[in-house]
């Protein structure tokens, strides 16, 4: 991968709440259209990665840079605008409004305040996850695998070139994760943007991620194909504990 | 046992409180925007009030211009002076996981309003008399008051409008994903800043709606906006908080009850029997009484 391609670029990010370090000195150098998977026990530091890369939290230390621009800081309500979409473990749709808005929000807001084409792109959105049929449904009548689809959906609308996942598989059932699978898929072939997918289902991530990042105690401990990391000695200490002496 | 009076008496009484209770009604529908966005009980929005009612008198006796003609004035002031407010006052506590700053500033802007009305105006009870102020009206059968009547549809109106805004704007939708949660909102592109300015614009653009209705139906003096921030509050809680059409809904309500303990109790206990149920409303019926709770994810 060419330097210049690298679309997020985490240098060396620390993260400390008080005397607690929760990221400590992390690199993470996302390309083009790849779809990395994200994994690592809880507490990890997962989610506090996911804050830091929108801007909810400013790391302690290090950068984060987006396209070569530094974006350590800023607003995070600047960071959707730049190109950059995430959706929430504990879903976060707009529940007194319909599909169809919760979309419109992120097609006209999410994409630096358009009007024109708005419309058109919160279709396409809703078609790409298969949600046309919801479309004027309230989302608090919605299942929550429909309203983990309308996340997806919402934050496609926004046209991001990086879109962050956070657990979109949680509390759903095997047809369920499958259709989940199917739509990250597609996501990623019709839009070619890069995705950056935490997930506790490893199985999942390993089938469908061609890399995979391992954090463990705020560290990067592995980062490489689902076979290299498998066989890191240091994931596998860290999800079944070290081995007897 | 009470002595249910005549239908026709019944029936004066409930409009009476109806047409009374829509200004409450119409200051809870400011203070559930700016509490939607900004999670801040706006304390101020009755002293705002009645410095919009002063504010239409100064027209009035001034510059001779009716007080409801003033609402082409009053209502665009409201929103420039609610934007440059959250500017000026609420911008740098707002970023404050801590709303007990914002709620201070709401709380010295109140006693500061007050004590500028005072200065300016004096401390006496003041009022707007038009030729019209004393006329009365045929509604529903019933004889009652013009002015009361006109501030019934300017709080329909001002109401009917934010709906409108909220429902079918997309700035409106903004406003209403930044209500549900802020944290989404601000990640969909939307700046809490912005939308915080839009609901403080409407909600004092309301303040100064409410002010005409006030000034053409009550003698005001500079301290008596407290009180309708306080009839606001318990409006709010009856309609449910965060739902505009709920607050119109308990604002009329709260007027209602009042008529009524007027009538068949006394007068005294008005107050203590409106708190009384705001208490009742608070503890046993939180999301209001007008709301349905619809399932969280």
């Amino acid at each position: 991968m060419q330097p210049d391609e690298t679309l997020l670029r985490l240098e060396a990010v620390q993260k400390r709440f008080g005397g607690l370090v929760v990221l400590n000195n992390v690199d993470i150098a996302v390309g083009p259209n790849e779809l990395i998977g994200l994994i690592g026990p809880n507490g990890a530091g997962k989610s506090t990665l996911f804050n830091v890369i929108t801007a909810i939290y400013a790391p302690t230390q290090g950068r984060v840079l987006f396209r070569g621009k530094d974006i350590t800081g800023i607003a995070p309500h600047r960071i959707s605008r730049l190109g950059i979409a995430r959706t929430f473990q504990l879903v976060r749709t707009f529940l007194t409004m319909t599909a169809f808005e919760n979309v419109m929000v992120g097609a006209v807001y999410g994409a630096g305040g358009r009007v024109k084409h708005a419309t058109e792109a919160a279709n396409a959105a809703l078609e790409l996850v298969g949600l046309t049929a919801r479309r004027d449904m309230r989302t608090a009548h919605m299942t929550l695998s429909d309203r983990r689809m309308l996340e997806i959906a919402r934050a496609v609308a926004s046209d991001p070139a990086l879109l962050l996942l956070d657990e979109p598989m949680a509390g759903l059932n095997p047809t369920e994760i499958q259709r989940m699978v199917d739509v990250i898929r597609r996501v990623r072939a019709e839009r070619g943007l890069s995705m950056l997918w935490v997930e506790h289902k490893v199985d999942a991530i390993m089938k469908v991620c061609s890399r995979v990042i391992v954090l463990d105690h705020g560290e990067k401990i592995a980062d490489g194909t689902p076979r290299e990391v498998t066989q890191n000695r240091k994931v596998i200490e860290a999800y079944l504990g070290e081995p007897a002496a | 046992m009470f002595n249910l009076p005549p239908p026709d008496i019944l029936l004066q009484l409930s409009l009476n409180g109806a047409l009374g209770g829509a200004m409450y009604g119409v200051a809870a529908v400011g203070l559930s925007l700016i509490f939607g966005t900004m999670r801040l009980i706006f304390l101020a929005q009755g002293a705002m009030i009645i410095l919009a009612a002063y504010f239409v008198r100064a027209l009035f006796y001034g510059l001779g211009i009716d007080p409801f003609l003033s609402l082409l004035i009053v209502v665009p002031v409201g929103l420039g002076v609610g934007w440059l407010m959250y500017h000026g006052l609420f911008r740098k506590a707002a970023a404050e996981e801590d709303r007990n700053v914002s709620l201070l500033i709401a709380v010295g802007l109140m006693f500061l309003v007050q004590n500028l009305m005072t200065v300016v105006w004096g401390g006496n009870t003041a009022g707007v008399v038009t030729s019209y102020t004393a006329t009365g009206i045929e509604l529903l059968g019933v004889r009652t008051s013009f002015t009361r009547t006109m501030g019934f549809l300017i709080a329909l109106a001002g109401t009917g409008l934010v709906m409108l805004f909220l429902r079918k704007t997309i700035v409106g939708k903004a406003v209403r994903a930044a209500s549900e949660d802020m944290d989404a909102a601000t990640l969909m592109g939307i700046s809490p800043h912005r939308v915080n300015a839009i609901a403080f614009a409407i909600g004092i653009a309301l303040a100064g709606a409410a002010g005409v209705a006030v000034a053409t139906t009550f003698p005001f003096n500079p301290f008596a906006g407290f009180i309708f921030s306080l009839k606001a509050l318990v409006a709010l809680a009856l309609g449910g908080i965060g739902n505009v059409t709920g607050a119109l809904a308990g604002g009329i309500l709260l007027g209602l009850i009042e008529a009524y303990v007027q009538f068949f109790i006394s007068g005294g206990w008005t107050n203590a029997i409106a708190y009384g149920v705001f208490l009742a409303v608070l503890m046993f019926k939180p999301e209001g009484l007008f709301s349905r709770p619809y399932k969280k994810a």
